[in-house]
């Protein structure tokens, strides 16, 4: 389910945003849906590399990101992530 | 798993007791050798166990979210393959403890289990909290390629098929585990 967010951008990421939207003829929220997604992407990579070092339990993981553990498997999985 | 193992195993009533937690679970149902899931050879050694909660985890959101592993899981439970278990809480100060570690509902459900029932020898999770955790209560637990590794030293399962099947989970289990596995049954290690 996609949802639709309207947010004030920091000076330097609007400059970013900017640049980048100029750069590739992009539009600025496909700019800004790109930053948050690889904004996600390092979210679960670092509760990822909390799991692995046993810091985490695999659920607590799932609670951290609103996930069910079936989700959370299917995750990590299409990111390369073992569990 | 040759045919005679196999009957060899199903033939044993008193095949040992494993809980299960959700992930290990899902990656059985989930990865197969030869055309054959990975849990069936399991089934083919151990007799299963998992909570109530595992259940939910694993069946019931995996039907929800469409996941094929999700029918093979409970295909098995209704054939009365694997045993689904209600556990209650343990002591409020136990259960202080297990907060105090960040388990969540989930994961306290198998250590009660893995706690409370009598006959389950060993839990296998490859969640590596749960495993400290069940570990420092003087339970056993083991990781999936331990888990084969045993059945292969227990001569429930052949060296060869035991390494297939370490092989055909490797995709999902931490860069070293496997590894490591495929080199003790190699005898290198």
């Amino acid at each position: 389910m996609a949802v639709r967010v309207e947010t004030v951008l920091d000076d330097r990421i609007a400059q970013y945003v900017n640049r980048v939207k100029a750069q590739h003829h992009a539009t600025e929220a496909a700019v800004v849906q790109e930053l948050v997604e690889a904004g996600y992407a390092e979210v679960v990579r670092q509760l990822h590399a909390r799991y692995q070092r046993g810091e985490l339990s695999f659920r607590a993981v799932a609670a951290e990101l609103g996930l069910s553990v079936r989700e959370l498997y299917d995750l990590f999985e299409k990111m390369g992530l073992p569990t | 798993m040759s045919e005679g193992q196999s009957r060899r195993a199903v033939e044993k009533p008193s095949a040992i007791l494993y809980q299960w937690d959700a992930i290990s679970l899902i990656t059985c149902a989930k990865f197969q050798l030869e055309g054959r899931l990975i849990l069936d050879y399991v089934l083919d050694v151990a007799r299963i166990v998992i909570t109530r909660e595992v259940h939910q985890e694993t069946v019931e959101a995996g039907f929800a979210g469409g996941y094929p592993d999700a029918v093979m899981i409970k295909e098995r439970i209704d054939a009365g393959r694997i045993e689904v278990h209600t556990v209650t809480q343990m002591s409020a100060r136990f259960e202080e403890v297990l907060d105090l570690y960040g388990l969540q509902e989930g994961d306290k459900a198998v250590v009660r289990l893995a706690l409370t029932a009598a006959d389950v020898t060993a839990t296998v999770t490859d969640d590596r909290l749960l495993y400290i955790v069940l570990h420092r209560c003087g339970h056993q637990a083991l990781f999936l390629p331990d888990f084969i590794e045993r059945a292969v030293a227990e001569n429930l399962c052949d060296a060869t098929t035991g390494q297939q099947l370490l092989l055909a989970i490797r995709p999902r289990l931490q860069r070293g585990f496997v590894e490591h596995s495929l080199g003790r049954l190699e005898g290198v290690i």
